[in-house]
C-alpha cells in the first residue's frame, strides 16, 4: 500500500530522482570526519530556522514589548529557555563551524576551478550569516542589542557619500526607534533567511555539479566511498555531539541578560560580542578622517580577498606544501582575525558614566590674598574634584558639608589630616572617599587652603539669624510630596522588567550609594528618623523579601517610584521619588532593582517555569545520547567481528 | 499598383519570433519596474522625516507664583512612528511677570539628573554631582558645563505652552538631541 502510494507520487513528482541526487554520490577517497563541517553548518542553519520560527510564537517586534516578550519566553514558557538558548548558541556555533569549514576548504584547495561558484555562494552565505547575527541581536531590544544596533548603524553612516542614507535606511529615520525594530525584524525573519535558503540551494547544487574534491594526495584518490550511508553517519555523529553541546551551553551558560534597552542611559558601555570583536579592534586603529578606512575599507578588503581567491590562485595544484603563497596569505588572514578577536576580548572599554566632567568653574575664592601653599591647596581642591561635594561659599550641597568658614571652626591640623586621609576614622558611615595617597606636603597645602576659608557663609534667606549652614535636609528641598513609609503607591513599569544586576550595581553606586551605602549595607545615619539610620538593602526587611523575583521587585518598586518618608519627627534623609519624577528611567530602575534583588540572593532573571530545569535536562540528554552512541558502537563492533565490513570500492 | 513584396515564410516566422521575444521582455521588465516603485518608495519614504517636537499645555500662567520657581508636571505625547505614548514630563519655570515665563528643562545639563530648588538658599541644586545654579539658570558651582537649558514657551489665552526637548549632555554647547 505504502509502496503504491510512493509510486503514485513518484509518477507525478520525481521524489526518487531527488533522493538519488542528494544521497547517491561517491566521495573520492571515501568518507571522512573532516568532511562533516558542511553538513554540520547545514544542520545548524536548519536549527536556527526552527528555533527562530518558534520564537515568533511569542516575540512582539515593538520597542515597548520586544524585551518583555523575549524575557517571557526565557523565563515563563516551559523549555522556552532552551528554544532561546539553542538559537543564541546555535548562531555562535554556526559562525565557528562555518569558519572551520572555510579553513578546511581553503586548505584542501577546493575553491579552485571548476568549483568557484560553490566557494562564491559560500562567501555570500558568510556575509548573510554576519547580517543575521547583527539584525538578530537588536531584536531582543536589550542594552546589548540596542547599543550594538546604534553603533552598527552609525558605522554604516561613515560610508563615504551614501553613509547618511544607509544609516537612515537601517534605522527607518534619524533615531533608533520603532521603525528600526520593524526593519531589523523584517530583515531577520524574512529577507535574509529567504536569501540564505536560496544561497544554500545554489551552494549545494554547485557542490553536486562537480562532487566533492577529495584528498589532495592523488594516491588516496584511487579509493572512494558512498555518501549514503558512510558520510551521512559520520555527519550525524558530529551533529548529535553538536546538539548535546548546544543544550549544555544553553543550560549552563545562558545568553547574557543586559536589561531593557535605554537610549538615555549613559552608564552602559557597549562592547560587541566575540563575533564582531576583530572588526571592533581593527576600528580602534583608524580615527578621525581615516575612520571610513576602518569601517568600510577593512570589511571590503576581507570580502575582496575571499571573493577573488579562486581567481587569483588559478593553478591546479591542491597540495598545501606546493602552495606556499596561498597558504601563507590564508594563515596570516586567519591569524590576524584570531589575534584581533583575542585582543578585543581582553580589552576593557571601561565603565564611564557618560563623558568626563569638564574642569570645574573657577571657585569663588575668598577676597583675601592666599599664601603660596594655600594657593597650591586651592588648585589641588579643584583637581581632586572636592568641589563636586563640598561648596566653599554658600550653604553647601547635599553630599558633603559646606566648607565656607572652615578656618573658623577650630579644627586642628591633625584632625583635618585624618579627615582627608581616612574619613571613616571620624564618621564610620562617611561616604567621602579616603585620599590616602596624597603626600604630606599636598595634605598640608589642602589644610592651608581650608584654614584660609574664614569668610562665614551668608545666612540663607529667610533663615533665622544665627542658623548654621551645612547639609540642607533633603526633606525641605523636595518639590514633590513623598508618601509616608508603608503607604507607597502602586509599582510602575520597572517592576515587570528583568534588569541586569551588574549594570544595576553601577547605577546604584552613582545614585543610591550616597544614602544606602556602597553595597546597601552601611548604616548611614539619618538624624530625626525613628530608626536613626537609612534601612539596609542587603538583608532587606522580611516584609519586602520574596523568593519570586517578580514579587520581590514589585514589593520594592513602590518605594523607588514614589519615594518614602521614614517615620520620625524630622528625618534628615528620605527616599526621593525617582520614578514619578523621571529622575531615573524605568529601565534604570529595573537594573537597580535587579541589583538589590541580587544583594539579597535573588536572581531577577530566574526561570520561573522551566518545564524541565536546565541542568537536569542537560544530564538527561547526555544520558540518552550516550546510551544510543554506546548501543551503536556495540553493534558496530559485533558487525566487524563477524567480518561484515565490505571492502571499499576501488575504481 | 505594385504588388506588396512577398516575404518568405521562414523569414516572417523569424521576425515574428523576434517580436514576441522582445515584447515579452519589455512587458516583464515593465511589470517588474512598476511593481518595484511602491516597494522602494514605501521602504525609503519615511526615513527622512524629522520627528517634530510640539508644544504641550503646562497650565494657567496666573496659577504660577511670581518670582518663585515651580516644578509642574504635564502630559506629553511622544510619537515614534505609529507608537504614541502619553508620558509625564516636568519642567522648572519662573514666572517673571504676567506675560513673561522662563522655562527650564528639568534635566541637569551635566549628566541628566533631576535637580531641585533649594528654597532657603534660593538655588537650583543637582543632587548627583552637586552642580548649583542661580534662579536665572547660571552655573554657580559644580561640574555642569553650561547653564540650565531653557525650553521654547509661549502663552496662549492665559495658558502656558512648552515645547519639551532634550539636549546633548555634558557639553558646553546646547545641542538638541
Amino acid at each position: 500500500m505504502a509502496l503504491r502510494l510512493a509510486e503514485w507520487f513518484n509518477e507525478r513528482w520525481p521524489i526518487a530522482a531527488v533522493v538519488r541526487w542528494s544521497l547517491q554520490e561517491d566521495i573520492p577517497g571515501g568518507s571522512r570526519f573532516a568532511y562533516t563541517l558542511g553538513s554540520s553548518a547545514l544542520f545548524l542553519f536548519l536549527l536556527q530556522v526552527a528555533t527562530g520560527v518558534w520564537q515568533l510564537f511569542y516575540y512582539v517586534p515593538s520597542t515597548d514589548h520586544a524585551y518583555d516578550s523575549v524575557m517571557y519566553l526565557r523565563t515563563e514558557v516551559p523549555l522556552g529557555w532552551l528554544v532561546h538558548g539553542l538559537h543564541y548558541w546555535g548562531n555562535n556555533a554556526f559562525l565557528v563551524v562555518v569558519g572551520i569549514h572555510v579553513a578546511r576548504v581553503f586548505l584542501w584547495g577546493a575553491y579552485k576551478a571548476p568549483r568557484e561558484l560553490t566557494w562564491l555562494s559560500g562567501v555570500v552565505l558568510i556575509l548573510l550569516a554576519a547580517s543575521m547575527t547583527f539584525t538578530g541581536a537588536l531584536l531582543a531590544w536589550d542594552e546589548l542589542g540596542y547599543w550594538a544596533g546604534e553603533v552598527g548603524t552609525s558605522i554604516a553612516g561613515t560610508v563615504p557619500w551614501i553613509g547618511g542614507f544607509l544609516e537612515r535606511f537601517f534605522r527607518g529615520g534619524g533615531a533608533m526607534g520603532q521603525l528600526t525594530v520593524a526593519r531589523f525584524f523584517t530583515l531577520h525573519v524574512a529577507v535574509l533567511p529567504g536569501l540564505m535558503v536560496l544561497l544554500v540551494v545554489i551552494h549545494l547544487v554547485a557542490l553536486r555539479q562537480f562532487g566533492s574534491v577529495g584528498p589532495w594526495n592523488p594516491e588516496k584518490l584511487q579509493a572512494s566511498g558512498p555518501f549514503w550511508p558512510d558520510q551521512v553517519l559520520k555527519d550525524l555523529l558530529v551533529i548529535s555531539v553538536l546538539l548535546v553541546g548546544l543544550i549544555g551551553l544553553s543550560a549552563l551558560a545562558p545568553a547574557p541578560i543586559t536589561g531593557p534597552a535605554d537610549p538615555i542611559d549613559t552608564t552602559y558601555t557597549p562592547k560587541p560580542e566575540w563575533n564582531f570583536l576583530f572588526l571592533y579592534e581593527a576600528l580602534q586603529v583608524f580615527k578621525g578622517r581615516w575612520e571610513p578606512l576602518g569601517t568600510v575599507g577593512i570589511p571590503l578588503a576581507i570580502m575582496a580577498l575571499l571573493v577573488l581567491a579562486p581567481f587569483l590562485d588559478r593553478r591546479e595544484e591542491r597540495r598545501p606544501r606546493r602552495r606556499p603563497v596561498a597558504i601563507t596569505v590564508g594563515v596570516l588572514f586567519a591569524g590576524g582575525i584570531l589575534a584581533l578577536t583575542l585582543i578585543g576580548y581582553r580589552s576593557h572599554p571601561g565603565v564611564a558614566a557618560g563623558p568626563p566632567p569638564p574642569p570645574p568653574e573657577p571657585l569663588p575664592g575668598p577676597p583675601v590674598a592666599l599664601s603660596p601653599s594655600a594657593k597650591r591647596g586651592q588648585e589641588l581642591f579643584q583637581q581632586l574634584g572636592c568641589a563636586a561635594c563640598h561648596a566653599v561659599s554658600g550653604p553647601g550641597s547635599v553630599l558633603g558639608p559646606g566648607l565656607a568658614g572652615e578656618g573658623r571652626r577650630g579644627r586642628s591640623r591633625p584632625w583635618l589630616t585624618v579627615q582627608i586621609r581616612d574619613p571613616k576614622e571620624h564618621t564610620a558611615a562617611s561616604i567621602m572617599p579616603p585620599y590616602a595617597a596624597l603626600t604630606d606636603a599636598q595634605v598640608g597645602d589642602l589644610i592651608d587652603y581650608l584654614m584660609s576659608l574664614t569668610t562665614a557663609p551668608p545666612p540663607p534667606q529667610g533663615a533665622a539669624p544665627g542658623a548654621v549652614a551645612g547639609v540642607p535636609p533633603v526633606a525641605e528641598a523636595a518639590a514633590l510630596p513623598v508618601p509616608p513609609s508603608g503607604q507607597q503607591g502602586p509599582p510602575g513599569l520597572a517592576a515587570s522588567m528583568v534588569g541586569d544586576p551588574e549594570h544595576g550595581a553601577i547605577l546604584f553606586r552613582l545614585t543610591c550609594a550616597a544614602c544606602h551605602g556602597t553595597e546597601g549595607t552601611d548604616k548611614v545615619p539619618n538624624p530625626g528618623a525613628d530608626r536613626g539610620t537609612v534601612p539596609p538593602l542587603k538583608g532587606i526587611e522580611a516584609a519586602l523579601f520574596n523568593d519570586d523575583p517578580a514579587v520581590f521587585a514589585a514589593n520594592i518598586d513602590g518605594f523607588v517610584q514614589h519615594g518614602s518618608m521614614p517615620k520620625g519627627k524630622a528625618p534628615q534623609l528620605h527616599m526621593p521619588p525617582v520614578g514619578v519624577t523621571n529622575t531615573l528611567t524605568q529601565q534604570q530602575i529595573a537594573q537597580i532593582e535587579a541589583y538589590v534583588l541580587a544583594l539579597n540572593g535573588v536572581d531577577r532573571a530566574a526561570i520561573r517555569r522551566p518545564g524541565i530545569a536546565p541542568v537536569p535536562f542537560f544530564i538527561l540528554s547526555c544520558a540518552v545520547f550516550a546510551g544510543v552512541w554506546a548501543g551503536l558502537g556495540g553493534w558496530w563492533l559485533a558487525v566487524r567481528r563477524r567480518g561484515g565490513t565490505e571492502p571499499r570500492q576501488v575504481s | 499598383m505594385a504588388e506588396p513584396p512577398v516575404v518568405p515564410a521562414a523569414d516572417s516566422g523569424r521576425s515574428r519570433r523576434r517580436f514576441l521575444e522582445a515584447a515579452a521582455k519589455v512587458l516583464a521588465g515593465l511589470v517588474a519596474a512598476v511593481g518595484a516603485v511602491p516597494l522602494a518608495a514605501s521602504v525609503i519614504g519615511p526615513i527622512f522625516r524629522r520627528p517634530a517636537a510640539h508644544f504641550a499645555r503646562v497650565g494657567r500662567v496666573d496659577a504660577f507664583p511670581l518670582g518663585e520657581p515651580v516644578n509642574p508636571t504635564f502630559e506629553y505625547r511622544t510619537d515614534d512612528a505609529y507608537l504614541h505614548t502619553i508620558v509625564l514630563h516636568d519642567v522648572w519655570l519662573v514666572r517673571r511677570s504676567a506675560t513673561e515665563v522662563t522655562v527650564f528643562s528639568a534635566v541637569c545639563p551635566h549628566l541628566g539628573c533631576h535637580y531641585y530648588w533649594h528654597a532657603k538658599a534660593r538655588q537650583f541644586i543637582c543632587p548627583c554631582h552637586a552642580s548649583v545654579f542661580s534662579i536665572e539658570g547660571r552655573v554657580l558651582a559644580g561640574p555642569s558645563p553650561r547653564p540650565l537649558d531653557t525650553l521654547p514657551a509661549r502663552i496662549e489665552e492665559g495658558e502656558l505652552l512648552v515645547k519639551w526637548q532634550r539636549f546633548e549632555l555634558g557639553m558646553s554647547r546646547k545641542v538638541p538631541l
